[in-house]
């Protein structure tokens, strides 16, 4: 009995087993096969949002390209913190092929060049397999945001990593960037030779003539403020035509974007509150193109990084952190409203004409005699230069845009918790050294809240964060783009014009009123005196000034080749012993990284490297 | 097709079972069975030769069988010579069976069947159970350490559920795969839940011909696990309990206490604790002095237990066992503890029918690092001394104010970090399988195995919210995970055993068929309302979940094998797999082919030998090839698919909205470019081997010579940055060969003194090289760095800087950087290098300028060690006088390198961080002249100092490259056994008390902790082979355990 039993249900056990069916093709249970999506268009927007969302990579601007790379290669920041050596390079402004940095926005700008690349493919089969007609002009808008992307990525890449910029010497034979016009569908087709400047040039231009064709007439509003538009792309098409000195092409582009797009420059009084956060001021009649960022990491522990949920943060404002006068009221005990690794270089703050030296702490003769606190310091800033620092702001001796960038001790305010106001302060590691401003930043810095701890912005937000959209393209750059465009063209009547309207707004005068502030000529003195470059260059000055920490001057100081002179004008920095190491053979471009040359037989490395 | 013809062997077991109905006149023969010394032998088989007849003798020896008198006797146990007796008139048979010096006897399990081995044309090692039952292991893997020849097994972590890594004969592949484990025939995922004293056998089937017949799964060799039955018909069940108990102490660095840091600092960076006129800062002796190494670690403890009872009658014979270890970590807060069971049970329920089952549980608990502490370092170099762990108010030490750049520490109170990060993670593992073993006429034999295997892992990881210093976790955070995974494995297997005349034949055909089913799921929830293991959401919670059910896992394969030979004397095997795999490879290429042959000549049967050399009693030669292959690689990498992007930090991208707070889209790009023609890598290898015994069977010995090739190679080429994929391409490109040889030599007392020793040394050379990597652009994969934290190539030592090389021509993962040729002794000689910023300097290393260019660059670095061992080799004693015992194990390596990545930071400042002693050891540091050690940098006329110019440190170069030839005692035994008349009145018949040393000492010329590496993280994906012999920062502590234990039999 037992054995039929065990007979039966062995002859059951090898029924169950079976001889399984082989199977054809198998996928991932847990991803969307190539085959077969996207198909809706909710789908096709899910291939766009990486387009945008790659910004915030930790290489780009979610973390390591402005505060770690360009901020020091620019010297617009000084990094206290000497303990990464990739960093040190930047400020050192002599990359090795292996830097972090100069590496990962190369990865990560390639990367968004592909997220591109996928959604002009995934746009053409959808609207092959599943779309329908009517669906053509979204699919369109779509096609568009891609190509301005992919323009977008291109123009840094060539930026960065170009041999050469165009000028009246030429340039546009030089090495360009390794170019994909699609996705890459298998191994061979995965080693890309340089193209040349031009033709790299050329590629960026005609996906943004795309762009603004695709896009023509689209204007985003409510949840969609942040996504690019027809204007937008002319506006970059123009700064494209001004990078490679296309002056007649720039000029006409330009001022096609002033006159039409409806954007202008926004009033001082918005100006000075609309780099720190205040989401009332994001998106507005200024900014062309926008990166919107939400001060909320959404429950990862540490910002853009983490597996637990996707955001739409960045965390640069960990680094350069503005700081407050310590608990305990003393400089020494400062405390960074982030990490606090970088302060402004002081040499920053004499470029924007701040003329009255350092100060001096003295004892505080309201001090109650025991329990310092940071409103009841035992010393203070010296009272009458405490009284000169306030006359140069009203009187405005110094550039008012040093106060729209920067907090300065003492005299501005910060809110470390997001309610309890403290002095401001030098950084601690600058506490008892009186030769030293120590002025922290303000744009793109957290002064309202520690940048830890965002939920003291937002309730409920949580993980490091910060606060403020970056602009990418606003209407101050395209004034002195258009400036810059007029002057190589030979017409300095309008190029002085439209630097004078973005030095009259700086100062909260009528923009197109002549006034007191005015340059006269294009090389008047700038509040940079005795600055040999950017003394008597009002373009320079204005761009550096306007566009301060903002990322581009890199840029600028690259096309211009004023390199040498901009390392000699800053000397050192805290993370370097010695000078600044400028090479002009060699410190223009960044090096394609060591992986690339290691995977790519085709790829030719810069000269100098 | 399978099922019918099940069903038909049935049906000719039922008309055989009919046949054997007639029966033949007999009488009772009865006797009495005894070993040498005279003391009764339970358990032994008596069978009627030619017949299935037969019984065991009792617990007196004594047996009693029915049998005619022109029937034969064979009397056969493990362990002894077989008997045969002719019944002839007699009616009782009285024995003497003499213990079995010949190894060459021994059964070997070989795939899908067994062989004795003197029949073997194959290579398989062979270790007994009983010789690494007491050893502090939890893992059968571990346990075959240095005592086969040609299996490396390193042991580089004190982590108390570490697994080893086995690699058998060398490298073949940058996908090493595991072995393959076959536990009682059937295949399981992995080795690691047996209890190491279930098991009777472990046979390592080594070279191709031998594991061919697992196919696609088999290159890296198959662990063939056979665990214990009960045995002895009639005697009482044999119960054994035994227990041991050891500490654990780890190996670990010393970091600078308070004194010498501060000292250290006022030569690099004098504004720190100094004031300008160079006296120290106020407050200097209110600072802390802390131990960070210490206040990490700590002496842990293993203990286990072990009950077993074991029995046998003639229908069926059973084991149960159950067994427990608890291991506490050296690292604060980790304990790993495993408990489990086992039923094997066999049925004879007929003449021809027997079934049975193996059934195992068990349940490891573990309390793993958790949280931004998670990875372990063998000394936290970025730690500073002047933190206390608790200041005095009782809060987690930070970084005091007011000395310079020291006071932005920007590193962790990692005693702080820990202690708010709580975890606990459990494994259970079920192994079973059910099997029919029926007769068939004509020696034909069916068997049917049905498998089932279940794995479930869960996960509570609760971090809490804290802040110390500039580490700060904002909201506490909740992740749960479970894995749930199935194997469901059926096979049948038809053998024919056949003899006419000498000849002699065994064929097998099978079918086999596996499915498995994989489900998880992953959820973190922030800001949970209570702290604990509970999901309770509040108003500030953030939630992520992620999972996924696939039930495609499939694999079918087909197998067959001849076994042929003539008289014992000339042997002849060859066999067959066709193996399909339909998630693991592209659709163009599901099935892959797998054949070897064999052949051996037992050369001293023949006559001629035994007259030329008789002292060699067994003397055998043998040749093989096979090929095998390695699938060792994800599901559906051939594919290319959408899913959520991750930029290069993560998830945090993978979303994206278009307005302050704005509703989000989710991210979804192409992860890959697809591969259609992706499949297994072919490991081809030929083997030509020796055994022998001489003198009695004392000595004993195998010798074996092999040639591994592989081709196809799984390869996953990095693609260019400028495709926007960061995912490599996997592909099948390159070739690897592996030569090498194997040895094993033995030599053991005669068993009939008092004095009884066996020693044995196993050796495998083996030589690695990678032959073709036709890859696109350049042919070399560069891996590995110096990590501090694994997976940030930018903050370490040797920041971005790969360590290795694997090209053609070259051994697997070479040590690649700067050639040292020496340090410089004066500044003129130093002169003529310029490395990093600036020019030499006297203490500076002096580098090799490969292109003569007059600069040290990328372009100068060139190999400068092979990772690699030349030979691993083990040596086994075992003595026994009287009652006591006494085992030594040893292993060690020879002609190695080691990349000590560990003596850059404690021989130089790493980051904001701490340093060792050693430090002080440095050319022209204090008052040192030039040492052996490079300078650290250079005083400024300032007064500051310019940490390392030359990047003596901080590039990758020989210095750093050290031998890492070693020779350990792994574990050393002694024990003694009471004499059974002592303890008869307590009813146990015998007992064993044991003392032991793991670990106990290594004799090595490497200057780092431990020689015995396994391999660092590979950025580049690889399983190691490209990272091997890195001495990292990043890895947890090995261990030293001293043991005591007792081992009774009731």
């Amino acid at each position: 009995m037992s054995k039929k039993l065990y007979i039966t249900s062995l002859l059951a056990l090898a029924m169950l087993a079976g001889c399984k069916k082989d199977l054809d093709t198998t996928s991932d249970p847990s991803l969307y096969s190539t085959s077969n999506y996207p198909t809706t268009i909710n789908d096709l927007q899910s291939t766009l949002a990486p387009c945008y969302s790659n910004l915030r990579d930790q290489n780009l601007l979610g973390f390591n390209l402005m505060p770690k790379a360009l901020s020091n290669a620019t010297h617009t920041a000084n990094s206290a913190y000497n303990g990464d050596v990739s960093w040190n390079e930047m400020a050192n402004t002599n990359l090795s092929v292996t830097n972090s940095y100069s590496s990962g926005a190369y990865t990560s700008y390639f990367v968004g060049v592909k997220n591109c690349n996928v959604v002009l493919a995934a746009a053409d089969l959808y609207m092959e397999k599943f779309g329908k007609a009517q669906e053509k002009a979204t699919v369109d808008l779509i096609r568009g945001q891609a190509y301005f992307l992919r323009a977008y990525y291109y123009f840094q890449l060539e930026c960065l990593f170009g041999e050469s910029y165009i000028t009246t010497a030429g340039g546009g034979d030089k090495m360009g960037m390794a170019i994909y016009n699609g996705v890459p569908a298998d191994l061979a087709s995965t080693q890309v030779a340089r193209s040349t400047v031009r033709q790299t040039w050329d590629f960026i231009e005609n996906d943004l003539k795309q762009a603004a064709t695709l896009l023509k007439g689209k204007i985003w509003s409510g949840d969609e403020r942040g996504r690019v538009s027809e204007w937008a792309a002319k506006g970059l098409l123009g700064k494209a035509y001004v990078f490679t000195q296309d002056w007649a092409n720039a000029r006409t582009t330009l001022l096609d974007v002033i006159q039409n797009s409806g954007k202008t420059l926004m009033p001082f009084t918005k100006y000075a509150d609309a780099f720190d956060g205040n989401s009332a001021n994001e998106f507005n009649e200024e900014s062309l193109f926008e990166l919107n960022v939400d001060p909320d990491a959404r429950g990862n522990d540490y910002g853009i990084y983490g597996g637990k949920a996707y955001n739409s943060t960045t965390i640069n404002g960990l680094v350069w952190s503005a700081w407050a006068l310590g608990a305990d009221g003393t400089e020494g005990g400062a405390q960074p409203l982030g990490y606090g690794n970088e302060v402004v270089h002081d040499k920053n703050v004499t470029r924007f004409g701040y003329k009255i030296g350092y100060y001096n702490l003295v004892n505080n003769p309201a001090y109650t005699g025991s329990n310092p606190t940071q409103n009841n310091p035992r010393q203070i800033m010296d009272p009458a230069y405490r009284a000169q620092a306030l006359l140069v702001r009203t009187n405005k001796t110094a550039d008012p845009r040093l106060f729209v960038n920067t907090v300065q001790p003492w005299i501005d305010q910060v809110k470390p918790d997001g309610v309890t106001v403290y002095p401001a302060s030098k950084p601690n590691f600058y506490a008892g050294q009186v030769n030293t401003f120590g002025f922290s930043f303000r744009k793109y810095s957290p002064v309202n809240y520690n940048v830890n701890d965002p939920s003291t912005l937002k309730a409920g937000a949580n993980g490091p964060a910060d606060a403020w959209n970056q602009y990418l393209l606003r209407m101050a750059d395209v004034y002195l783009l258009y400036a810059e465009a007029c002057k190589g063209a030979g017409d300095n009547g309008t190029a002085l014009d439209y630097i004078n309207r973005v030095k009259r707004r700086a100062y909260d005068l009528p923009l197109t009123a002549a006034s007191a502030v005015d340059y006269p000529s294009l090389s008047s003195a700038t509040s940079a005196t005795g600055d040999p470059v950017l003394g008597n260059n009002p373009l320079y000055y204005e761009r550096w000034a306007e566009l301060f920490n903002e990322g581009g001057w890199w840029y600028d100081v690259c096309r211009w080749r004023i390199g040498a002179s901009e390392a000699a004008y800053f000397g050192t920095a805290l993370n370097l012993t010695g000078t600044i190491q400028w090479n002009d053979s060699k410190s223009y471009t960044w090096p394609i990284p060591l992986a690339e040359i290691n995977s790519n037989s085709k790829i030719k490395q810069n000269p100098g490297y | 097709m399978y099922r019918k013809l099940l069903l038909k062997n049935v049906m000719l077991g039922f008309f055989l079972l009919l046949s054997h109905l007639v029966l033949a006149q007999s009488i009772t023969v009865t006797g009495k069975v005894t070993d040498e010394k005279g003391n009764p032998l339970p358990g032994v088989t008596i069978a009627l030769k030619g017949t299935a007849k037969g019984t065991n003798s009792d617990a007196n020896g004594g047996y009693s069988i029915s049998a005619s008198s022109n029937d034969v006797l064979v009397f056969t146990t493990i362990g002894f010579n077989r008997i045969e007796e002719p019944v002839g008139s007699r009616i009782s048979i009285n024995v003497q069976l003499k213990e079995d010096q010949r190894q060459l006897n021994d059964v070997v399990v070989v795939g899908y069947g067994t062989q004795r081995r003197r029949d073997l044309t194959g290579s398989v090692g062979s270790v007994k159970g009983d010789v690494f039952k007491n050893q502090p292991i939890t893992n059968p893997t571990e346990a075959l350490q240095g005592r086969v020849a040609g299996v490396d097994i390193i042991k580089s972590s004190g982590a108390p559920d570490a697994t080893p890594t086995i690699i058998i004969r060398g490298l073949a592949s940058l996908n090493q795969p595991n072995p393959l484990y076959i536990v009682d025939g059937v295949r399981v995922p992995d080795g690691n839940n047996i209890n190491p004293q279930d098991i009777a056998t472990i046979d390592v089937l080594k070279d191709a011909s031998s594991a061919a017949i697992y196919g696609a799964a088999a290159a890296g060799g198959v662990i063939v696990i056979t665990t214990k039955k009960g045995t002895g018909v009639g005697t009482v069940p044999a119960i054994n309990f035994n227990a041991r108990y050891g500490i654990t102490t780890p190996k670990l660095v010393k970091l600078l206490n308070k004194n010498d840091f501060i000292r250290l600092e006022n030569i690099i960076n004098p504004s720190y604790f100094q004031n300008t006129d160079g006296t120290p800062k106020a407050g200097i002796d209110t600072l802390a002095d802390t131990d960070w190494t210490k206040a990490l670690y700590r002496n842990a403890y293993e203990q286990n237990y072990n009950l077993s009872v074991a029995g046998s009658s003639p229908v069926v014979n059973y084991l149960f066992s159950g067994f427990y270890n608890s291991q506490k970590g050296i690292y604060i807060k980790s304990y790993s503890n495993i408990g489990g069971a086992r039923i094997n049970t066999d049925y004879k329920l007929s003449k021809w029918l027997k079934i049975g089952e193996q059934l195992a549980i068990s349940q490891r608990r573990t309390s793993p690092p958790v949280g931004s502490e998670a990875q372990l370092h063998n000394a936290p170099f970025r730690t500073l001394p002047v933190i206390p762990v608790m200041d005095r108010f009782g809060k987690y030490g930070v970084v005091p104010n007011g000395y310079g750049q020291l006071s932005q520490f920007a590193g962790s109170n990692p005693v702080g970090s820990a202690n708010y990060a709580n975890a606990q993670n459990a494994r259970n593992n079920l192994q079973s399988n059910v099997y029919a073993d029926i007769t068939l006429p004509y020696g034909f034999n069916f068997r049917a195995n049905f498998s089932y295997n279940y794995y479930l892992e869960n996960q509570d990881y609760f971090q809490d919210a804290f802040t110390i210093g500039k580490i700060s976790v904002g909201s506490n955070s909740l992740n749960k995970y479970f894995i749930e995974s199935t194997q469901f494995l059926s096979n049948y297997v038809l053998s024919w055993n056949h003899s006419y005349g000498k000849h002699n034949i065994n064929a097998i055909a099978g079918y086999e068929q596996i499915q498995n089913k994989y489900n998880n799921l992953n959820a973190s929830e922030t800001a949970i309302g209570l702290p604990g293991y509970s999901f309770i959401q509040t108003s500030n919670s953030n939630l992520a979940i992620s999972g996924k059910n696939d039930a495609n896992g499939l694999i079918k394969s087909k197998f067959a094998r001849v076994n042929y030979n003539f008289n014992s004397r000339y042997y002849l095997s060859g066999s067959i797999r066709q193996d399909a795999n339909f998630v693991v490879f592209g659709p163009n290429k599901q099935k892959g082919v797998f054949p070897a042959a064999s052949a051996g000549w037992n050369i001293s049967e023949e006559p001629f030998f035994k007259k030329l050399l008789p002292v060699f009693t067994t003397f055998k030669l043998r040749g093989s090839y096979g090929e095998l292959g390695n699938s060792n690689i994800g599901p559906y990498l051939f594919n290319s698919s959408y899913q959520q992007f991750q930029a290069t930090n993560g998830i945090a991208s993978g979303g994206q909205n278009f307005s302050p707070n704005g509703p989000f889209t989710i991210a979804n790009s192409i992860n890959a470019i697809p591969n259609p023609n992706l499949h297994w890598e072919t490991i081809r290898e030929t083997n030509l081997g020796i055994d022998g015994e001489a003198l009695n069977g004392r000595l004993y010995f195998t010798a074996e010579v092999y040639n591994k090739n592989t081709v196809d190679m799984l390869y996953n080429i990095k693609l260019p940055l400028s495709t926007g994929f960061t995912a490599p391409y996997i592909t099948n490109i390159g070739k690897v060969n592996s030569k090498g040889i194997d040895l094993m030599v033995g030599f053991r007392g005669n068993s009939s003194s008092a004095f009884g020793y066996d020693i044995s040394a196993t050796a495998g050379f083996n030589r690695n090289k990678v032959t073709s990597l036709a890859g696109l652009a350049t042919d070399a994969i560069y891996d590995g760095y110096n990590y501090y934290s694994i997976g940030d190539p930018g903050f370490n030592m040797m920041p971005n800087q790969t360590l290795t090389i694997t090209q053609a021509g070259s051994p697997f993962g070479s040590f690649y950087g700067y050639k040292v040729l020496g340090i410089f002794q004066t500044d003129a000689e130093a002169a003529v290098q310029k490395a990093g910023s600036g020019v030499a300097r006297a203490g500076d290393l002096h580098f090799e300028d490969l292109n003569k260019d007059g600069v040290i660059n990328d372009a100068d670095r060139q190999i400068i060690g092979n990772p690699n061992p030349k030979l691993v080799y083990g040596i086994n004693a075992r003595f026994n006088f009287k009652g006591f015992d006494a085992a030594l194990l040893f292993n060690g390596v020879a002609g190695v390198d080691i990349f000590n990545g560990v003596k850059a930071y404690e021989q130089y400042p790493f980051s904001d961080g701490n340093t060792t002693s050693q430090v002080f050891g440095n050319s022209l540091l204090g008052n040192n002249g030039v040492t052996d050690q490079p300078r650290l940098g250079i005083k400024n006329a300032d007064g500051s100092f310019t940490l390392d110019p030359n990047k003596n440190f901080t590039s990758v170069n020989s210095y750093f490259v050290e031998s890492g030839s070693y020779l350990k005692l792994k574990n050393l035994q002694i024990g003694y056994t009471f004499s059974s008349k002592l303890l008869q009145t307590v009813k146990i018949k015998n007992a064993r008390v044991f003392i032991m040393g793991n670990n106990l000492f290594t004799i090595t010329k490497y200057s780092g902790l431990d020689p015995e590496l396994g391999s660092a993280a590979s950025a580049q994906g690889y399983s190691g082979v490209t990272t091997r012999g890195v001495d990292a920062v990043s890895q947890y502590p090995q261990t030293r355990i001293y043991s005591a234990g007792v081992d009774i039999n009731f």
